[in-house]
């Protein structure tokens, strides 16, 4: 959005390093509470298509109006802007695609609020699809931050979809959640005092064997999703980092795998606070994983962005500074920053080093400080025993100023 | 079966781990920035002095390839400038032993694909849009997927030819 991006001020490489970390914050409170309420939703509506009374049991803990918009409303507004700032300077309409991705979203939210008051089926089973739809197009847009390499040509009114990347991260993020959701399950209903399930072992049980397959569900997928990610991932976007972050997640899951052996076989409250924490921690580690993945495959973005504003910022500097002093006075300090910072590289005054010594050239520029100019603006090739001295890259100011430091300098060891 | 079940699932997350060991290992061998035989710094060249690309890789608008620069347009400045440095001692020692220089190959497109750098420096395509920014890369470093798609979509915006016999002769 043009209105949009004339507010926002283009960010340097710290503020998108910071900008990076502001997204990994905000993707963890957004993604693991999404999937939260999407599974949930679905197992809800599921049990209450079988009439079970433990269907409210499900969303009650977190999908209470105040939950909804803390952890699900708020962190997707502030991703609106956070995204708009981190595609800055791209042609892709990343606000567009939010806004759109809004509708599903927050009308999801809105029927999953509604059918955890009144419980009518159609309402969960509309909520819960329009969750899906949300989270789908979500991870679509996330996903364009590894393909910096498109952004010039995606045009779609909605980003990539249907690209392999993009259907192995929604796998990744269902197999996430559904083990976070097992997890808290399993948590809340065993170790949390507030939410008692009703009376009997039976339900105790089914409660137990749901939140248990969830959770094994999710420990055996994840794994062959993180490796396909791996394995299907162009080589610009890997780090060692994130191969190592992956293989931790791998041996997390193998705790958490044995731990939900160990509750499926077992009776009592084992392992509810190791499988909760286990769980959200796989959750993070994988969403840190992805964050080093886009910020390895965005390095060479963020490098040319960053040349170039530098360039746009020095224009702007010479243009407003030759406008200032039209008369272009030779600025002497900054002659000599950039007679020692670039012309000492090739050039002294009285020996051969690349270029030939000022000694023997200068002479000919001491009553034409135009040609001398000229020639620093766009040098040629002049003596065959020495290398073409290459552009500088210079703008007039610079050339005016070092052209007379040089001319200068000359006079006085004369 | 119970019994073994933990030892099952244990043995299944190992094996997981060691294929993205293999995974990684692989991604080390082929798709990292390869070692070159001497350091040469793009940032050096083309930031800090500010060399254009066409000074060093003088063929690029002028042929398929963009060639490496022969080991005597590096001694035209290196016969003086920064000669206590090892790696220009290293381009010296090649140069005194008249020894060209094996460069390892970052950008490799598969044998049935060709392109020429000619045609698209012609058409205005900047080196960094294909090759990123080098001012920024201590070692040259493959940064985009060369994938049949990237070109593709690229040609598609551009309105270049699309035909197979483009690019697969």
């Amino acid at each position: 959005m043009q209105m949009l991006n004339e507010l926002l001020l283009p960010p340097t490489d710290q503020q998108f390093g910071m900008l990076a970390y502001l997204i990994l914050f905000m993707l963890l409170f957004a993604l693991p509470y999404l999937g939260l309420v999407l599974i949930s939703t679905l197992a809800s509506a599921g049990l209450q298509a079988n009439k079970s009374p433990l269907a409210r049991y499900f969303l009650e803990p977190w999908a209470g109006g105040g939950q909804l918009i803390t952890f699900g409303v708020i962190p997707f507004v502030c991703l609106l802007f956070l995204f708009q700032l981190y595609f800055y300077g791209t042609a892709l309409p990343v606000f567009e695609y939010f806004v759109r991705i809004m509708f599903p979203l927050f009308g999801g939210f809105l029927l999953v609020y509604l059918y955890g008051k009144s419980r009518t089926l159609i309402l969960g089973g509309l909520g819960f699809v329009l969750l899906l739809v949300a989270a789908f197009f979500t991870i679509s847009t996330i996903v364009l931050m590894l393909f910096p390499e498109n952004w010039t040509f995606v045009e779609t009114p909605l980003p990539t979809v249907f690209s392999i990347q993009v259907i192995i991260h929604c796998l990744i993020f269902l197999a996430l959640s559904t083990l976070f959701t097992g997890a808290w399950l399993y948590f809340q209903y065993f170790r949390w005092p507030e939410h008692p399930l009703p009376a009997g072992d039976d339900y105790r049980q089914m409660m137990r064997r749901i939140a248990g397959g969830m959770m094994l569900g999710g420990v055996l997928l994840l794994p062959v999703f993180v490796l396909w990610d791996f394995y299907t991932l162009p080589a610009y976007t890997l780090t060692n980092a994130a191969f190592a972050l992956g293989a931790v997640a791998i041996v997390l899951l193998c705790v958490l795998a044995i731990a939900v052996i160990g509750i499926l076989q077992a009776t009592g409250a084992r392992f509810a606070v190791t499988v909760m924490v286990l769980a959200t921690l796989v959750f993070g580690l994988v969403l840190v994983k992805q964050q080093l993945l886009y910020a390895r495959a965005n390095q060479e973005h963020l490098a040319l962005l960053s040349e170039r504003l530098e360039k746009e910022k020095a224009d702007w500097t010479a243009e407003r500074e030759a406008k200032r002093d039209a008369s272009l006075v030779a600025d002497e300090k900054l002659g000599e920053k950039i007679y020692n910072e670039r012309c000492t590289a090739c050039h002294l005054f009285d020996q051969r080093v690349v270029g030939p010594p000022y000694n023997e050239v200068l002479p000919k520029y001491e009553d034409d400080l135009a040609a001398l100019e000229a020639f620093i603006r766009n040098p040629v090739k002049v003596n065959p025993d020495y290398p073409a001295m290459p552009n500088q890259g210079l703008n007039i100011r610079e050339v005016k100023a070092v052209s007379a430091y040089l001319l200068t300098k000359y006079a006085a060891k004369e | 079966m119970k019994r073994y079940l933990p030892l099952i699932l244990v043995a299944y997350f190992i094996g997981c781990v060691l294929l993205i060991l293999v995974l990684a290992r692989q991604w080390q061998d082929t798709g990292q920035a390869p070692e070159q035989p001497i350091a040469f710094s793009h940032p050096i060249h083309a930031g800090n002095l500010g060399l254009e690309c066409t000074y060093c890789h003088q063929n690029v608008a002028r042929s398929a390839q963009a060639t490496v620069p022969p080991v005597s347009l590096c001694m035209e400045c290196h016969k003086n400038a920064a000669i206590d440095r090892p790696e220009v001692q290293k381009l010296r020692g090649y140069w005194d032993r008249q020894e060209p220089i094996h460069w390892q190959r970052v950008y490799q497109l598969p044998w049935h694909a060709v392109f020429n750098h000619k045609r698209h420096i012609k058409a205005g395509v900047d080196c960094s849009f294909c090759h990123g920014e080098l001012k920024a890369q201590a070692r040259v470093r493959l940064v985009r997927s060369l994938s049949m798609g990237w070109c593709v979509s690229c040609h598609r915006s551009r309105n270049a030819p699309t035909d197979c016999w483009t690019c697969h002769k």
